[in-house]
């Protein structure tokens, strides 16, 4: 039983990947059917096994099982298409012929530890350089691979070891196995994934420890002030000579549901320029952004009354963390609508949602162009959408900020001569203030990008006079020149126009999006009453306008698609009969084919009686060429086989003599008279003659009786007991 | 082991490694099976720890130091699975186990055990532990062990050795125990008065009368004793066994040589103890002896007890005819305990059980005889 088991240990996980690899070759993809599929090899393993291990007996019991087996199976083939039926099943035999090879390997392999520990590191070997030339092992042969590998590795060490005790290899890989099988099971359990590990979890703790690492530092070296002539965030309205790169992280954005080419995140309104900088900044204020993102939905549903509102905003969701703690502002992106603290870092997080405008359209230039008159109804109705309450974002408060608005960005900027011809001729044609805004934005675009302008001369001191050196003398700046441009020349035009300064980023789809320093930007918004604020990017390189396409656009795509493509034919033809349901139903008889399990079953049973026969006919004429001796011994191991059925059986280091007290507890003595027999054959060297061979002989029939009475004897005995533990419980 | 271990890890990181660039089967199943196998092999070890186990037995309940005695240790796996390494590791301070040498590897199989009977000597008189101390237990691949101590250990009292003294040891003591007036000889501060009437002329000190002219006689402290007065250190010096065991073993060696070898020579042996309080064992015939070896055996030192006080509860030791002193520390106490036998008048020799740095030679100082005894000097051969 050991042995057979040490065997199955070896042979099966070798018949095992080297099945689940041929299998891969031979059988179609589509044709897998899950792990019922290993059930050929380790039906083919254990008959092989079983053939090897059992005695006669089984190996007849087995060959008539087989023969049955196969016979049923030939029978059960539609009669006039037997060849042709076993043809289909090609693959099968080759996967069993390739089973049973892999079983006469492993039995070879099995016959020296050596040469089957080289068997299995090269077969170790071979799975990652068969991964890399583009051939993956499945999961069941990677796990047989390793599985064979660390049995053989068990199996070395207690050869090499030097132990006191039962070391025998056998019983020791048997005894210890099922850990090793147990821990191959939970394996076998766990997916895999065909992609490489990304470490995300390993990414996301390495990005809080150096969070955590750069706080630290922010806290210890860094003072408040910081970042002056360095590109970033400065709350200042200075125009500097030159900038440096800064790749300090500023912000985190974490987003699900959407993603923005060009967002904005605002962090400072100014509204007064002296010619060098600006002054009178305005951090950025909740309620206004809200009024603000509130003004354009009210546009956005009176626009899209007969069509979608998603045409012209969308919805995105934006999770903002101020990393650097210099920035003491609050960022938050246009047409925010709504915008939540984080309770974990307050001050520092917030949640928000806010709206992109589609830019890319002529919808969105009619939306503007057109007189939005926003009354209280339409207010209400769009704070409802937006699924604001509270009492700040009232249509009283929205007039109040609106007039607000004007006042604080509508001053007029006076402009130079020069200027004011460069402007006619750039606004001619122009039909509306957005139309205007566009061809100034265009204007400043086609300018040169520098970081390095140098400082202004010392005698700019005015609007007039910055614009006069920026558009005609310098024409290179970064984004603080032109947004400041584009300010002022859109106020000097009457609109309301303010300088912003925030970040301007791209913001991915899914996980964080990281803002470092030098995406600080400065750029230009317009108010348009009953639209509300509309941004613009003056400097050369930066953003565009993006957008998407309308629902309108997707339909016509989609029937565009679908007229192209469509099934010529659909729609010829005859039309298919639906099967009709039959009236009554007839009972139907269930005949059983006997003939197609009479014959196997027959055939079985012959072969099993005619290896029986040949079987006894063997073992006889070996009995007969024995000499008297080998006879006697045979029959005394034979009659202590029959005390086995009866549950005394004789341990390993037990002598004849315990063997012969501990039986007569149970046994009569005459029935184990052939044990002093034995005992002297063994062990006093007696010859033994034909007498006392027939002795022995002799002794048969009454012990085997004895045998089975005892057997029934104890059958009954265990029956009873049985039944009294019934009753007494 | 160690290899195995590192080679453990470099797997552990080329599987990682290999993870990172492919995916696929063969990567992932290579990186569980790496992360499997120690959690596997720790919790074979564990199962191996609970389910194995030890008995231990000595041949007898009486042991006694130096005399080897049976001892049965037996190993016993009821599980279903193999113990595929075990390494024995017993307590060898005090006592050796013969017969097991503790580099053998032991495998059990499943429902088997292993029976093993061996010799236990003790080397030291005390209560320690004895036997089988650690049981080491490696996994089937060699790469990782636990060691882990028995729960509970077998703890031994193991009575002191019948030791005949060798001659060399007790050479001069009947010289010092048979000379009467060998004190008073040497001895000028010898209390004295004048002699009264009705006092014994037997104690009349001529050399003091010869000097003053007067007939002296010896003042007569206590009672006059004709035997031995054997004293023993009571004292634990030390909180260690290691510290204490060994001298302590050997005073009672002494002690008990000592009090054979004047038994036999038919001197009474007064043997004074101190535990809660002072008790005196009298031994006036060798069959006396079994007494005071069933004393000393149950005998109890003790960090409270002191030399000291049981000498200033003992005036009557002056009257003895040969005091022996046996000591475990030379301090102050026991120059003054020399210094004061010196004004008796008695000769006296202390044993001194000190395997520390000291003059190892013997010491006179006046009729007192320093006597160096190492923790581990054989001074007689055992009984039987």
């Amino acid at each position: 039983m050991i042995n057979a088991a040490y065997d199955l240990l070896f042979i099966l996980p070798l018949v095992l990947a080297g099945y689940s690899g041929a299998y891969s070759f031979i059988v179609p993809q589509d044709e897998t059917v899950g792990l019922i599929r290993y059930l050929l090899p380790v039906l083919i393993t254990a008959v092989c096994l079983s053939y090897k291990h059992m005695k006669n007996k089984g190996r007849i019991i087995i060959s008539a099982v087989l023969l049955t087996g196969m016979l049923g199976f030939f029978l059960n083939l539609p009669a006039g298409e037997r060849l042709k039926g076993l043809g289909t099943y090609e693959a099968v035999f080759e996967l069993a012929l390739i089973c049973f090879g892999l079983y006469l390997a492993g039995e070879l392999f099995n016959r020296s530890l050596k040469l089957r520990c080289v068997v299995s590191g090269l077969m170790f070997l071979a799975l990652p350089i068969s991964m890399v030339c583009g051939y993956t092992a499945g999961k069941m042969c990677s796990s047989m691979v390793l599985l064979y590998l660390l049995l053989n590795l068990t199996d070395l060490y207690q050869y090499v070891s030097n132990k006191e005790g039962d070391t025998g290899r056998e019983k020791h890989l048997c005894f210890v196995a099922p850990f090793i099988l147990g821990a191959f099971l939970v394996i076998a359990i766990i997916p895999v994934s065909e992609k490489p590990y990304d470490w995300a979890i390993v990414r996301r703790i390495g990005g809080l420890v150096k969070e955590a690492v750069i706080d630290l530092a922010d806290r210890l070296f860094v003072s408040d002030e910081g970042g002056e002539a360095f590109i970033g965030f400065s709350g200042r309205g200075t125009l500097n000579g030159k900038i440096k790169k800064n790749d300090s992280v500023s912000l985190i954005l974490n987003t699900m549901n959407g993603n923005d080419q060009n967002l904005y995140i605002a962090g400072r309104y100014f509204n007064e320029f002296n010619g060098r900088s600006w002054e009178n900044g305005f951090d950025t204020d909740k309620d206004e952004s809200r009024m603000d993102a509130v003004e354009t939905v009210c546009a956005a549903m009176e626009d899209t009354k007969d069509g979608r509102m998603t045409d012209v905003i969308m919805k995105i969701s934006l999770d903002i963390y101020c990393r650097d703690k210099r920035l003491k502002n609050l960022f938050i992106p246009s047409k925010a609508y709504v915008i939540r603290e984080d309770e974990e870092k307050p001050g520092r997080a917030f949640k928000t949602a806010y709206y992109k405008l589609n830019r890319r359209n002529d919808i969105f230039a009619a939306l503007i162009d057109r007189e939005n008159d926003i009354d209280s109804t339409s207010w209400d109705e769009a704070c409802k959408e937006l699924g604001i309450k509270d009492g700040n974002i009232s249509y009283e408060a929205y007039l109040s900020y609106r007039n607000n608005m004007n006042e604080r960005y509508g001053e007029s900027t006076a402009i130079s001569e020069k200027m004011k011809v460069y402007m006619d001729e750039l606004f001619e044609g122009a039909d509306s203030d957005y139309e205007k805004c566009c061809r100034i934005e265009e204007s400043l675009r086609e300018g040169r990008y520098s970081n390095e302008p140098g400082e202004l001369p010392e005698n700019i001191n005015d609007a007039a006079s910055y614009l006069d050196w920026f558009m005609f003398e310098k024409k290179e700046g970064y984004c603080s020149h032109y947004a400041t441009a584009f300010v002022l020349l859109a106020r000097s035009s009457g609109m309301k126009a303010r300088y912003v300064q925030g970040f301007m980023t791209k913001l991915n789809s899914i996980g964080d999006s990281e803002v470092h320093a030098d995406a600080a930007h400065a750029w230009a918004e317009v108010y348009f009453e009953g639209v509300g604020w509309i941004g613009f990017e003056p400097t050369p390189g930066y953003g565009s306008r993006k957008g998407w396409k309308t629902y309108a656009e997707i339909e016509a795509e989609k029937s565009e698609v679908e007229r192209k493509y469509a099934d010529p034919h659909q729609g010829e033809g005859e039309e298919s009969e639906e099967p009709g349901i039959e009236g009554a139903e007839e009972n139907k008889k269930i005949e059983i084919p006997w003939e197609k399990i009479l014959i196997p079953v027959f055939s079985g049973a012959v072969l099993a009686l005619i290896l029986f026969i040949a079987d006894g006919m063997y073992k006889r004429k070996k009995y007969r060429a024995m000499s008297e001796k080998e006879k006697c011994l045979f029959l005394c191991r034979q009659y202590l086989h029959y005390f086995r059925r009866i549950g005394c059986t004789r341990d390993e280091y037990e002598t004849l003599g315990e063997f012969r007290t501990r039986a007569s507890e149970i046994s009569e003595d005459k029935y184990l008279a052939f044990l002093d027999i034995y005992e002297r054959l063994l062990y006093a060297d007696e010859n033994a003659d034909e007498g006392r061979r027939k002795e022995l002989e002799a002794m048969k029939k009454p012990l085997c009786s004895y045998i089975k009475e005892r057997k029934k004897e104890l059958k009954r005995e265990n029956t009873v007991e049985d039944n009294e533990q019934i009753l007494d419980f | 082991m160690k290899k195995k271990r590192l080679i453990l890890l470099a797997l552990f990181i080329l599987a990682l490694i290999g993870i990172s660039f492919y995916g696929g089967a063969v990567t992932y199943v290579f990186l569980w099976s790496v992360i499997a196998l120690p959690i596997v092999l720790y919790f074979y070890i564990f199962m191996v720890i609970i389910s194995l186990r030890i008995y231990q037995k000595p041949d007898g309940r009486n042991m006694v130091c130096g005399r080897p005695s049976g001892f049965y240790i037996t190993l016993q796996n009821e599980s279903f699975f193999s113990f595929s390494s075990l390494r024995i590791s017993f307590y060898s301070s005090f006592s050796t186990i013969s017969d097991i040498p503790e580099d053998v590897i032991y495998e059990l199989p499943p429902h088997s055990r292993i029976q093993k009977k061996t010799g236990l000597l003790c080397k030291y008189r005390g209560q320690y532990d004895v036997g089988v101390k650690q049981i080491c237990v490696t996994d089937f691949l060699g790469v990782f062990s636990l060691t882990f101590n028995i729960k509970e250990p077998l703890n031994v009292i193991v009575a002191p050795a019948r030791l005949r003294l060798f001659d060399s040891f007790t050479e001069g003591e009947m010289q010092d125990a048979d000379s009467e007036n060998r004190a008073y000889r040497s001895m000028p501060d010898i209390p004295v008065r004048e002699y009264l009437p009705g006092d014994d002329i037997r104690f009349a000190n001529w050399k003091a009368s010869a000097v003053t002219g007067k007939v002296m006689v010896r003042e007569l402290t206590g009672e006059e004793r004709s035997g031995i007065a054997i004293v023993l250190d009571p004292r634990r010096y030390g909180e260690d066994p290691f510290e204490y065991l060994p001298p302590e073993n050997k005073v009672t060696e002494c002690v008990l040589g000592l009090a054979l070898y004047y038994l036999e020579h038919n001197i009474p042996v007064d043997v004074y103890l101190q535990e809660r309080e002072k008790s005196v064992c009298k031994l006036t015939a060798p069959k006396d002896y079994e007494l005071l070896y069933e004393k000393l055996t149950g005998f109890c030192f003790s960090e409270e007890r002191d030399m000291t006080g049981l000498l200033t509860d003992s005036p009557e030791l002056s009257g003895y005819r040969m005091l022996i002193y046996v000591l475990q520390k030379w301090d102050a106490g026991t120059v003054a305990v020399t210094e004061s036998l010196n004004t008796t008048g008695v000769p006296s020799r202390i044993y001194l059980i000190d395997d520390k740095d000291f003059d190892k030679e013997s010491t006179a100082a006046g009729d007192t005889l320093l006597i160096p005894v190492g923790c581990e000097t054989v001074i007689g051969e055992g009984l039987n």
